[in-house]
């Protein structure tokens, strides 16, 4: 006796794949979610530590995770051994893959940042001629942000900006500390927009508590976990999907599921690595290419602010500010944001001092601290792609990637302007800068990876039409961010819960 | 029950008199419901002394040297000799990648001169190995001490908020 055809097979259970499952079983679909990974349980699986209890006193096991720069000693487990999931880059050209396999995917960890897109983005093309227009524009995703920023229970603070459209939000009335104050009178001064933050609240603000739930209690999902998909299969005779096949993560034991449609939500280059191993929905050829992320400037500036005064802390937002007018004003396309927080004792590394009197002069700035870090967009260019390299094989003997991508003089253009601007600001705001810097981290590093699979209105162009399906295959959606066409400066999770949002309601008006 | 409190007990005690109680035996009693049993227990490091083994002692002198004049112990607040970053820095390097443990080799045979660090930081990598060296063990000797025990007690005493506790993810199956 063989399992019956499941009505709609969910690849991944992080955002993307969330937010399908919480439209889908709520319309009454019947969906099967597979993820790579383990379930947390939150009982068992975490306990209070002391930092001096861990084997490496909070300093990590040397050499344990050599491209995720966001584990600690504490939350090691939770990131992807890089052993067992290795994959290839020019030596010259590296690029930090940080993956999250466990059921709600990344969305566990993730900074909650959630800012839209506008048509800045969408019609980027339009303004500047570089690259392409998404098939989509604001007005079309613009009611799929208004449900989601609720789910999410995003507070922050419209200011009728047009490059970062208001949104549904809980309203954030809490007061600017005084250093806080003082900058953003210093970025009025410069004629340079700010803002709070605009995040998503709770204690947990994630795919497991906010849609998960919710789709279980309608009796609808079934979350098969520890399930390592290594291709989706096709019928021969009409060319559309038919299934999957899985293996079990422990045992390496080999399922086959069958669906009537397939969603992919595996993170932007899983999904890609899973449709490329697969050999399907490539008829363009461009399956792959035009990978882009952000850069970020850690701590492009680092500064003192030399009378703070209590309440220390608070944080805000500077949204893009260059080429946000008619035309490009500066030797860069596009812009950058920056996150900016304040209190806190600067990083000993800044103070030219040892011994005793670099304990001095760090007691003599505990809570001064003030420092900006660079978000910016970056170009999606067809030469930086991914590769199935065959000679490359997860545990389980899946063909894992090749990554060939490098940043431009743009990026490198628009990192020193906002070393610049931030430098400026700070002076203006009467801030002593410490240090300063224009060095993006590495391609990957900030785990904003997009395009790859992108969406678009031609087909011999673009994976996917403008409702996330397969231009190749129409019972085919991949839902994350490798549909982006371009980023912004903006987090991308917001978005990517928007599309996955619209994409499913497509799909739940399809007849199958 | 902690190091501290067993030593308190143990001295207050003529030296023979515990040998000579008789353990107490459980008495019959009737069923009732039973807890899981949940034992105290004591880290490795409060109760015995590590044994350095990656560095040659004459590194390890300098090891201690360095230490002692980049974190001395000011007042209460315990130094890196006291909260034993020598030993852990020979633990840790011994653990590290060649690059690294060829970085503190060649900086520990190095006459001790910190004058390096008091140039302007920038972020630029020094070009000189042992500048390089320099910054390094500078943010590995401050990491370590402040995340010591004895680090965390002493800062606790004038600031109740900081206990050095984390959410520890344990390996999920």
């Amino acid at each position: 006796m063989s399992t019956p055809t499941h009505d709609v097979v969910i690849i991944g259970s992080g955002a993307s794949g969330g937010m399908v499952a919480w439209n889908l079983c709520q319309r009454g679909i019947k969906c099967l979610m597979l993820d790579a990974g383990p379930a947390l349980d939150f009982k068992r699986d975490r306990t209070p530590k002391k930092v001096y209890e861990l084997p490496y006193r909070g300093l990590g096991r040397p050499g344990r995770f050599p491209h995720v720069t966001q584990a600690d000693e504490f939350n090691a487990n939770l990131w992807l051994d890089e052993k067992q999931n290795p994959y290839t880059t020019d030596p010259k050209d590296p690029f930090y893959w940080v993956r999250v396999r466990l059921v709600g995917g990344k969305t566990l960890i993730w900074g909650r940042a959630c800012w839209r897109l506008s048509d800045q983005e969408f019609a980027g093309h339009d303004r500047d001629g570089f690259g392409d227009n998404w098939p989509i524009r604001y007005k079309d995703l613009a009611p799929y942000y208004d449900k989601v920023e609720p789910l999410f229970k995003v507070a922050g603070r419209n200011e009728g900006f047009e490059q970062i459209p208001d949104g549904n939000l809980l309203p954030d009335t809490s007061h600017d500390s005084a250093a806080v104050a003082r900058f953003i009178a210093a970025c009025k001064t410069k004629n340079v927009p700010v803002t709070k933050q605009r995040r998503s609240t709770g204690a947990l603000a994630s795919s497991v508590n906010l849609l998960l739930p919710d789709a279980l209690k309608t009796g609808n999902l079934t979350i098969v976990p520890n399930a390592v998909v290594r291709e989706i299969t096709t019928d021969r005779n009409t060319g559309l999907v038919n299934g999957v096949s899985f293996l079990d993560r422990h045992s390496s034991r080999e399922l086959r599921a069958k669906a009537r449609v397939v969603v992919v939500g595996a993170s932007c280059l899983e999904s890609t690595r899973l449709l490329l191993n697969s050999g399907i929905a490539n008829s363009s050829g461009v399956l792959g290419r035009y990978l882009f992320d952000q850069i970020y400037v850690k701590n492009v500036v680092q500064a003192i602010v030399p009378d703070a005064k209590a309440p220390f802390g608070g944080s805000g937002y500077i949204p893009k500010f260059r080429n946000v007018g008619k035309r490009t004003e500066k030797n860069f396309l596009r812009g950058y944001a920056y996150d900016f927080g304040s209190g806190g004792t600067p990083n000993p590394k800044y103070f030219p001092l040892y011994g005793e009197a670099l304990q001095r002069k760090l007691a003599q700035v505990t809570n001064q601290g003030f420092s900006m870090t660079t978000m910016g967009e970056v170009l999606a260019r067809p030469e930086n792609r991914v590769t199935i390299d065959k000679d490359c094989k997860d545990a389980w003997g899946i063909p894992s990637l090749r990554f060939d991508c490098r940043y431009s003089d743009n990026e490198r253009e628009m990192a020193t302007d906002s070393m610049n601007t931030a430098e400026e600001l700070c002076h203006e705001a009467g801030f002593q800068v410490i240090g300063k810097h224009a060095h993006f981290v590495p391609f990957g590093e900030s785990i904003h990876d997009l395009g790859t699979c992108r969406m678009g209105a031609d087909p011999k162009t673009s994976v996917l039409n403008g409702w996330n399906q397969s231009h190749d295959i129409k019972n085919l959606y991949v839902v994350d961010g490798s549909s982006f066409v371009s980023g912004g400066a903006q987090n991308p999770t917001l978005t990517i819960l928007a599309l996955a949002l619209r994409a499913s309601d497509h799909l739940a008006e399809q007849r199958w | 029950m902690k190091r501290r409190d067993l030593l308190k007990t143990a001295a207050a005690l003529p030296v023979l008199a515990s040998a000579q109680q008789n353990p107490v035996l459980p008495r019959p009693t009737a069923a009732r419901k039973e807890e899981d049993p949940r034992l105290d227990s004591e880290t490795s490091d409060a109760i015995a002394d590590p044994i350095p083994s990656f560095f040659t002692a004459k590194q390890f002198a300098a090891l201690e040297k360095l230490c002692d004049t980049m974190l001395p112990r000011v007042g209460e607040t315990p130094g890196a000799l006291d909260t034993r970053v020598p030993e852990f820095l020979d633990f840790l390097i011994s653990r590290s990648g060649a690059d690294q443990q060829k970085l503190y080799r060649d900086g520990l045979n190095h006459a001790l001169d910190l004058a390096p660090l008091s140039e302007p930081w920038t972020y630029e990598e020094p070009r000189d190995p042992y500048a390089k060296f320099l910054q390094q063990a500078k943010h590995d000797i401050l990491t370590a001490a402040v995340n010591s025990r004895e680090w965390i007690a002493a800062v606790a005493k004038r600031n109740p908020a900081v206990t050095g506790t984390g959410t520890y993810w344990l390996p999920v199956e």
